[in-house]
C-alpha cells in the first residue's frame, strides 16, 4: 500500500487523462454488461406494460391520443372500451420498482471489477473481473450507502426549490434548486472518486478513500470539476437528444428504437468514462508520487 | 315615390353587399326600469352596512303593481334553517359556513315619497323574500319612489359574498334590498333563495356612495364619479353605473391597483400583494379573451359601459372569487397558488368570468328559470377562448393535454341524461345541465353548422337581447332564424329539453364487411369515412333515418370510422367510434419502445451513486 496522493505537486496534462477515458470505450465488457442488465428487465417490463394495448390498438382514438399527446382521449380508449388493461400496468410498474432497486445492488457489485478495468495497464479476463467485484463490493456498498443518506438533504432542498420555482416562489425557489443540486452532484462526485482512490491505492478503508477524494478535490479540484462538468453537459445533450426522439410520430418506432438505445449506451459511456477518468487521475499522481 | 322606393331597395343591397344584415334588428335602447340611489356606510369591526337607498321603479307592464317584492338574500346566511342553508348542507362550492360569522338583512323602514310607511311581511316560508302591499298599485307607465333604510351585516364569506381576512377584506354582493321583477300578469318573478340559483333582476342606473375607513380601496360596478372625505378617518366613494341590473363592490386596505385601457374602456384590476405573481396571467387573459368575445359578439356593454373592474381576492376570501356581476368580476387566487403553472384553471376562471359581462350583465337572462342560458353560453364562449388564447388547454403538463372540452365531456359522460332547460334549484344535475352539457352541445353544434355560423346565431343574439331578458324561447327562435328550422329543431328539442344521449358505434368489423349503429335518444347527422383493401377511402353521410349502416365489398374491409373530423364530441364514446381490422402494431411498438426508455431511465437513475 502506498501513502496518501498529494496533488499539489505536478499538473497533468489533459491527454494522459484522456488515455484512461478512452479505456471506458476501448474495454467495452463493463459498458457491455451494464447496458444488458438494463435493458433485458426494461423490454422485459415495456412489453408487459404494452401487452394489453395491443388488441386497443385496434381504436384508431389510441393513435390519435399518442400522436397528439391527448390526455383527454387516453382516458376516453382506457376508461370506456371493454377489456381495458387493468392491473397489467400496475404489476408492471411496481415490478419495475422492485427489480430497480434489485439492480441497484447488483451494479454496486459491477463497480469494483469496472474500475479496476480501467486502472489496470492491461485488460482483465472474466475471472479477473469478478475477482475485482467481489473484493470491493463491501466497500462500495458501504461508500453509496453513506453518500445516499448524506445525499437526503440536498434532495431535500431540490424538491422544496423546485416546488417553491413552481408555484410561484421565483427566484428564491431557483436559487435554493440550483444549489441543492451543486451539493448533491458534488456529494456523487466524491464517493465516486473515493471509489477510485480506493481502487487505484489498493485500500478497502471507507475512511481512507474519503479522505483521499476530499483531498483530490480540495487540492486539484479543476481536474475533478472539469471532468463532472463535462459529464453533465454531456448527459444534458443527451437528455435533449431523447427529448427530441421522443417527438417522432408513434409508429416510427424502429428508428425511435435505434436512436433510444443510441442514446442510452451514450449515457452509460459519459458515466463510465467519467469514472475512468477518475481513477487515470488517481493513477496519474500515484505515478508521479512515485517518481 | 318609385325613386324613393328604388333608393331603399338600393341602400339595402349596398349594406348586404357590405356584410350588414339590413334586416337584423337594430340593438333595443336600455330601457330604465329599476334605479338606485343608495347611501350607505360599512363598519369593518362589525362588518355592517347601514344606510338607505331610494329606488324608483317604472312599470313597464300592462299590468298595475298592487305590491312590491325585495329580495333580501342575505338572509340565508342568518342561521341554518333558511332554504340556502337547507339544500346546501351549509358548504358551497367547496366553502363552508361559519354559524358563529353569519349574516343578514334587515329594512328598518320602508316608506313611499309621501311618507307613507309600507308594512313588511314574510309570507314565502324564507326570510330572503320580503312583500309589501301598496296602498295604490302603480298603473301602467307610472313610476314609484321609495325609501329603504336598512342594516345589513355580511357574513365571513363563503358563498360570494362577505369578508374575510381578519375583517381588512369586503365583498359586497346581493347586499341591499333588491326588487325582483314585475312580468304583468305573471306577477312578479322572484323566487326563494335556493342553493343553486343565481340572480335576476331589471335594468337601472345605481348611483351608490359607500363610506369606508380611508385607507380603504375600493372596486365596484360602474365608475368612480366623486370621492368625499367627511370626518372621522373615513371616506365617501360615489360610484354611478348605468344600464345595470346588479350593483357589486369590493373593499380592502391591502388592496393593490393595475390600470390600462381596452380601447375606450378603463381596466382596473384590483389584487392582494400575495396575488401579485398572478396578476399577469390575470391581465392577459382579460385582455386577450376581451378582444375576443367584442369581435365575436359586439361590443362590451354595447358601448355603453366605460369600466371593467377584475378582483383577485386572496385565498382567505376564496368563496367570493369566481363570479360575475355588471362591469365587475371575480378570480380567486387559490387556483393559481395551489397549482402549477402548466395548469389554467386562473385562466379559465378569468375567461369565463368575462364572458359573463355579455351573457348576463347586458343579456340578462333569469337566471333562476334558464340558467343554462347565461352559464351554458358563458361556458361555451369560455371553451372558444381557451382554444384562441391557450390551445384549449386547462393542462398542459409534462407536454400531455387536457382541454377544457375534455373536462366538460368527463363530466357531460357521468351523468348525460340531464336536459339543460330548467328552473335552477329543480335540475338534478346542475353543474352538468348548466355549464358542461350545454359546452358539448354548443360545441357539437358549431362542428356541425360551422363556427361562423354559430357566431352568427350569437352575434343576432347579442343585439337584439341587449339590455332585455330573454328566455329558451326567444334563443330558439333566434337561432331558427340564424341557422335554420333543422338544427335548432334537434338542438333545442333533443339536448336542451331532451335528456336523451348518443352513441354511435362501430358494431361489426369482419372480413369483408362492416357496420356501425346508433344507441341512445339522441340522433345528429353524421358521416362515416370507410375503405376495402386496395381501394381509396369512401366517405358518405349518415342522417337519422337510417339507424344502422352496412358495408359490403370483395376486398377485406381495413378501417371504419363514424365522424372522421370528430364532429359530434356529444358521442359518450368517442373510442367506439372507429375500428381496424386488426391491431395497429406500428403504434403498439411506438409504445413499446417508449416505455422501454421509460424503465431504462428507472433502472439507471441514482447517477454516479448506484
Amino acid at each position: 500500500m502506498v501513502g496518501p496522493a498529494r496533488f499539489d505537486s505536478v499538473e497533468l496534462p489533459a491527454r494522459r487523462i484522456a488515455a484512461y477515458v478512452a479505456r471506458a470505450l476501448r474495454r467495452p465488457r463493463p459498458l457491455a454488461v451494464l447496458y444488458a442488465i438494463t435493458a433485458v428487465p426494461s423490454l422485459l417490463f415495456a412489453l408487459l406494460l404494452a401487452w394489453p394495448l395491443l388488441e386497443l390498438s385496434r381504436y384508431p382514438l389510441l393513435r390519435q391520443a399518442l400522436e397528439r399527446r391527448s390526455l383527454g382521449d387516453l382516458i376516453e380508449v382506457f376508461s370506456r372500451l371493454e377489456g381495458a388493461p387493468s392491473a397489467w400496468p400496475l404489476i408492471a410498474l411496481l415490478g419495475g420498482l422492485l427489480v430497480s432497486l434489485l439492480l441497484l445492488v447488483v451494479r454496486v457489485y459491477l463497480q469494483g471489477g469496472t474500475l479496476l478495468t480501467y486502472a489496470v495497464p492491461q485488460p482483465l479476463t472474466r475471472r479477473e473481473f469478478h475477482a475485482g467485484c467481489r473484493r470491493w463490493f463491501g466497500s462500495f456498498f458501504l461508500l453509496n450507502l453513506l453518500g445516499s443518506c448524506v445525499i437526503l438533504l440536498p434532495l431535500g432542498l431540490v424538491v422544496v426549490g423546485w416546488g417553491l420555482a413552481s408555484y410561484g416562489g421565483g427566484a428564491v425557489g431557483l436559487l435554493l434548486l440550483l444549489f441543492g443540486a451543486l451539493i448533491g452532484g458534488l456529494i456523487i462526485l466524491v464517493i465516486e472518486m473515493a471509489r477510485a482512490a480506493a481502487v487505484v491505492r489498493d485500500d478497502r478503508n471507507v475512511g481512507h478513500a474519503l479522505v483521499a477524494a476530499g483531498r483530490g478535490l480540495w487540492q486539484r479540484p479543476h481536474y475533478f470539476l472539469g471532468l463532472a462538468a463535462l459529464g453533465v453537459l454531456l448527459q444534458v445533450g443527451l437528455y435533449g437528444l431523447a427529448r427530441l426522439v421522443g417527438g417522432l410520430s408513434i409508429p416510427a418506432w424502429f428508428l425511435s428504437l435505434i436512436l433510444l438505445q443510441l442514446v442510452a449506451l451514450a449515457r452509460l459511456l459519459v458515466r463510465l468514462g467519467r469514472w475512468a477518468g477518475e481513477v487515470g487521475i488517481y493513477a496519474e499522481f500515484m505515478k508521479e508520487e512515485e517518481l | 315615390m318609385q325613386r324613393k322606393l328604388c333608393l331603399v331597395i338600393l341602400s339595402l343591397l349596398v349594406l348586404a353587399g357590405a356584410g350588414v344584415n339590413p334586416l337584423a334588428a337594430a340593438p333595443a335602447p336600455p330601457r330604465e326600469v329599476a334605479s338606485y340611489a343608495m347611501e350607505v356606510t360599512y363598519q369593518p369591526e362589525e362588518k355592517r352596512i347601514t344606510g338607505s337607498a331610494t329606488i324608483r321603479y317604472t312599470n313597464v307592464t300592462e299590468t298595475p303593481i298592487p305590491d312590491l317584492v325585495f329580495h333580501l338574500y342575505l338572509n340565508a346566511f342568518r342561521d341554518e334553517e333558511s332554504v340556502f342553508m337547507q339544500e346546501t348542507g351549509r358548504v358551497h362550492r367547496g366553502y363552508g359556513f361559519d354559524p358563529a360569522e353569519s349574516g343578514y338583512i334587515e329594512v328598518r323602514s320602508l316608506t313611499l315619497e309621501d311618507g307613507t310607511e309600507l308594512v313588511q311581511s314574510f309570507d314565502f316560508a324564507d326570510d330572503t323574500l320580503m312583500r309589501a302591499a301598496l296602498p295604490e298599485a302603480v298603473r301602467p307607465g307610472e313610476t314609484l319612489t321609495v325609501e329603504v333604510v336598512f342594516e345589513a351585516r355580511l357574513p365571513r364569506v363563503f358563498a360570494r359574498t362577505g369578508w374575510a381576512d381578519n375583517g381588512d377584506f369586503v365583498m359586497a354582493g346581493q347586499w341591499f334590498p333588491k326588487l325582483g321583477v314585475w312580468e304583468g300578469e305573471a306577477g312578479w318573478n322572484a323566487y326563494v333563495f335556493h342553493a343553486n340559483n343565481e340572480f335576476y333582476a331589471d335594468f337601472g342606473t345605481y348611483e351608490v356612495e359607500v363610506t369606508l375607513p380611508e385607507d380603504w380601496v375600493m372596486g365596484a360596478t360602474g365608475a368612480k364619479v366623486a370621492q368625499r372625505s367627511p370626518a372621522g378617518g373615513m371616506v365617501t366613494h360615489v360610484y354611478r353605473a348605468e344600464h345595470v341590473i346588479d350593483f357589486a363592490w369590493s373593499a380592502s386596505p391591502h388592496y393593490r391597483e393595475h390600470r390600462e385601457a381596452l380601447g375606450d374602456v378603463a381596466l382596473r384590476i384590483l389584487y392582494y400583494p400575495s396575488g401579485e405573481r398572478l396578476l399577469s396571467r390575470v391581465r392577459d387573459a382579460t385582455v386577450g379573451a376581451f378582444d375576443l368575445y367584442e369581435t365575436w359578439y359586439g361590443p362590451y356593454g354595447q358601448g355603453l359601459y366605460p369600466q371593467l373592474t377584475v378582483l383577485l381576492v386572496p385565498a382567505d376570501a376564496g368563496g367570493a372569487g369566481g363570479m360575475e356581476y355588471p362591469q365587475l368580476f371575480t378570480v380567486g387566487e387559490l387556483e393559481g397558488q395551489m397549482l402549477p403553472g402548466c395548469v389554467r384553471l386562473l385562466e379559465v376562471v378569468t375567461v369565463h368570468e368575462l364572458g359573463h359581462q355579455w351573457f348576463q350583465s347586458v343579456v340578462a337572462t333569469n337566471e333562476v328559470e334558464d340558467p343554462w342560458l347565461d352559464e351554458g353560453f358563458t361556458d361555451y364562449s369560455t371553451r372558444r377562448a381557451m382554444d384562441t388564447l391557450y390551445r384549449g388547454e386547462v393542462s398542459g403538463c409534462f407536454g400531455w393535454s387536457f382541454t377544457y372540452l375534455d373536462m366538460q365531456r368527463m363530466m357531460y359522460k357521468n351523468t348525460p341524461h340531464t336536459p339543460m332547460a330548467g328552473r335552477a334549484w329543480e335540475l338534478r344535475h346542475y353543474t352538468v345541465a348548466t355549464y358542461s352539457k350545454p359546452v358539448v352541445a354548443l360545441t357539437t353544434l358549431e362542428r356541425v353548422v360551422g363556427p361562423e355560423a354559430l357566431l352568427t346565431f350569437f352575434r343576432t343574439y347579442y343585439a337584439r337581447y341587449a339590455f332585455r331578458h330573454p328566455d329558451t324561447a326567444d334563443a330558439r327562435a333566434v337561432m331558427e332564424e340564424t341557422l335554420g328550422f333543422e338544427a335548432a329543431g334537434w338542438f333545442f328539442e333533443q339536448l336542451v329539453y331532451g335528456a336523451g344521449s348518443l352513441d354511435a358505434s362501430v358494431a361489426e368489423l369482419a372480413g369483408t364487411e362492416g357496420r356501425v349503429t346508433r344507441s341512445g335518444e339522441v340522433c345528429i347527422p353524421s358521416e362515416v369515412a370507410w375503405q376495402f383493401r386496395g381501394t381509396a377511402p369512401n366517405r358518405a353521410d349518415w342522417d337519422c333515418d337510417d339507424p344502422e349502416l352496412t358495408f359490403t365489398g370483395s376486398e377485406p374491409l381495413v378501417r371504419i370510422q363514424i365522424n372522421p373530423e370528430r364532429q359530434i364530441p356529444l358521442d359518450l364514446n368517442l373510442a367506439n367510434n372507429g375500428q381496424l381490422s386488426g391491431p395497429d402494431t406500428g403504434v403498439w411498438l411506438g409504445v413499446v419502445v417508449r416505455a422501454f426508455d421509460l424503465f431504462q431511465s428507472l433502472f439507471l437513475t441514482g447517477g454516479g451513486l448506484w
